[in-house]
């Protein structure tokens, strides 16, 4: 009886929610006229960055997502492991390479490696995959591409960079923690495991569809915050003063990767974003936006910390950091 | 137990199924009243027509299994995660409100094409944009020099413009790094130059906006004296004197986010009046000017013309 009632009221939030779109997919302004409210300019201007920026990086996401939700379904990790070469530091390059074939991005990749490690596979070749999957891939290829046709060397640094630093990346962390478990197990996951076996009856598409659906609303969420933090600082932010801060090509560098952890951006989209900042700063502090962003953010700390025990995140975020910002000094000195 | 798992299971489909509609609806009202374009470049639109299409597709496709009456069995799969949302209400509550802002912000808010205080913001590229600083080592020293430039202009003006003069010179003659990160193809500025170069009056049309100011930034020597019909927004700069404006234009790449404005200076005591942000068609002869150390093209007007601002505001790389 009682379920009766919240079921009704379930379904009457879901019904005016559908009106509210409705009416304002008809009417838009009018709405707002008729209830009197006033929005300043700048937040408006704050409203299409936003949707801008969300608009553009949405079809990229979903791309990813239904990839990544077809891998899910038809690509069984049995399979991935026996592929998986058992050396401890020549499957480094392979594990590097196994992350330009996942065209996921940072949100995504890191349930399939968190799910790879407990089928066994080693840590290391993990946390290659971990930096690598989000940089190599073809859509974020694609996306740079479009973002810095002027200057397609970013293109190839940033490919370049995201191959080598996942692997140096890797060997530090197996150096560090060599093949421990440093997993947190939920227990919803053991629940997970028991209920894994029961039906697999089901049509494969539809489980595509599914797992499309739900991992979007699974990484929406941050791709939202991130699209909407950026968008208030780009709204807000004089960049004159942000570039103004520091002299120095290695203090503009830590500037863009603070920036790039504190914006969250899909590395699928960021190119664009930071194609914006081109006439602030250096093409050097740019790569280091690119290149770090998709290893490290605020958002998939988050995710991190959920899946992995902490020391161990930390040991990741401080290797990560140090590795990053020492190899674009040297691109800036030897290549740039 | 399991009917309410089932029960909660179909109400989180059905909101995400509206959800999903709702974006759908979203951009298919930007596509329907063609405001796309003040959100995202054309060539970026079939991404947008499939990502809407997906909505759309998902969206149906969820709404009609959220009325299955055994769904917790019907999308029970192989893959051991857990579907149901984790947490408690109101997390549940904020993370659907997350998606619902931008449906809600993109149909209900007016549309608006982003004006002068983002400008102020991204600051202006004088020419086509391929002088740009490059930025970070050299933006902090430029800044204490252009105050220096400031009060070495106030005590002494003609010598200031000599020696500024001779700066420009030198600058030009430095292989700089400023090119450097743009490895664009010069050839065809130099032949769009002779094309134009050819001709006394130049129409600047939305289509050829970069590429024409480009030319003229890179061959300025060229064009001094002949006459150049403009359009953009009016935009002032700190530091400008009461005659002087940028018209500015935004040039988008992919979205309003990256958007850089270009500007070409215009210098009349007619167009000190005019408000910034209004829309004028000015049509001058080109002049060379300094500013900020830089050296650039000035239009001085004949005609001026207030005129509404254009359906799509921006102007497009390529």
């Amino acid at each position: 009886m009682n379920s009766w009632i919240v079921n009704g009221i379930k379904d009457l939030v879901g019904i005016l929610l559908f009106v509210i779109f409705v009416t304002l997919f008809l009417f838009n302004t009018q709405v707002l006229d008729y209830f009197d409210i006033v929005v300043s300019d700048t937040w408006l201007n704050v409203n299409v960055l936003f949707l801008s920026i969300l608009l553009e990086a949405v079809p990229f996401v979903l791309l990813g997502v239904f990839v990544s939700a077809l891998i899910q379904s038809f690509v069984s990790e049995e399979l991935l492991q026996k592929v998986l070469p058992k050396h401890a530091y020549l499957g480094l390059v392979p594990a590097a390479l196994l992350g330009a074939v996942f065209p996921v991005c940072e949100c995504a990749i890191i349930p399939v490696v968190r799910r790879l490690i407990k089928k066994g596979m080693p840590l290391q070749f993990g946390v290659v995959l971990l930096m690598a999957a989000p940089i190599l891939n073809p859509i974020v290829a694609a996306s740079t591409y479009y973002a810095f046709q002027n200057d397609l060397t970013i293109l190839y640094l940033r490919m370049g960079l995201g191959f080598v630093l996942s692997i140096v990346i890797g060997f530090v962390m197996y150096q560090l923690f060599k093949n421990t478990n440093q997993l947190r197990w939920t227990k919803e996951e053991l629940i997970g495991r028991t209920s894994y076996t029961t039906t697999m009856k089901r049509s494969k598409w539809k489980q595509t569809l599914y797992h499309a659906s739900d991992e979007f609303f699974d990484m929406g969420k941050y791709l939202i915050v991130g699209a909407f933090l950026a968008s208030v600082v780009n709204g807000f932010l004089d960049r004159n003063v942000l570039a103004s801060l520091t002299s120095s090509e290695g203090g503009s560098t830590a500037i863009m990767m603070g920036f790039a952890f504190i914006l969250s951006l899909c590395s699928e989209a960021d190119a664009f974003v930071a194609s914006s900042f081109s006439n602030q700063f250096s093409s050097t502090s740019l790569l280091a936006f690119l290149v770090y962003g998709p290893m490290l953010d605020l958002k998939n700390l988050f995710m991190y910390l959920a899946y992995f025990k902490t020391k161990f995140v930390l040991a990741l975020v401080i290797t990560i950091s140090i590795v990053t910002f020492c190899s674009i000094m040297l691109v800036d000195k030897f290549l740039l | 137990m399991e009917r309410e798992n089932n029960a909660s299971l179909q109400f989180h489909m059905f909101l995400r199924a509206i959800i999903m509609i709702g974006f759908s609806l979203l951009i298919m009202k930007f596509i329907l009243n063609e405001t796309i374009q003040l959100y995202i470049a054309p060539k970026m639109l079939p991404f947008v027509y499939f990502g809407g299409a997906c909505f759309f597709l998902i969206g149906i496709f969820q709404f009609f299994k959220s009325l299955s009456s055994n769904l917790a069995e019907e999308i029970e799969c192989n893959c051991g995660a857990d579907h149901q949302m984790k947490g408690s209400f109101v997390r549940k509550t904020i993370i659907y409100l997350l998606f619902i802002l931008p449906i809600v912000g993109g149909l209900g808010l007016p549309q608006k094409v982003i004006d002068s205080s983002v400008a102020a913001n991204r600051g202006i590229q004088y020419g086509g944009g391929l002088y740009t600083k490059p930025p970070g080592s050299s933006a902090a020293a430029e800044d204490s020099k252009n105050t220096q430039d400031v009060d070495a202009f106030l005590e002494d003006p003609e010598g200031y413009l000599k020696e500024m003069d001779e700066r420009v010179k030198n600058e030009e003659n430095e292989p700089s790094d400023e090119m450097v990160g743009y490895s664009m193809d010069h050839s065809k500025y130099d032949e769009l130059a002779e094309k134009y170069s050819k001709k006394t009056h130049i129409n600047v049309t939305d289509k050829n906006y970069l590429d024409v100011i480009t030319t003229i930034d890179l061959n300025l020597d060229q064009f001094i004296g002949k006459t150049l019909t403009i359009k953009g927004f009016i935009y002032r700069e700190p530091g400008f004197e009461d005659n002087q404006v940028v018209l500015a234009r935004f040039g988008m790449n992919c979205c309003v986010a990256d958007a850089n404005v270009y500007g070409t200076m215009v210098e009349g005591d007619k167009i000190a009046s005019l408000e910034t942000d209004t829309w004028v068609e000015v049509t001058g002869t080109i002049e060379e000017t300094s500013f900020n150390g830089q050296r650039m093209m000035l239009l001085k007007p004949d005609q001026m013309e207030r005129i509404d601002a254009p359906k799509d505001p921006y102007v497009y790389p390529y």
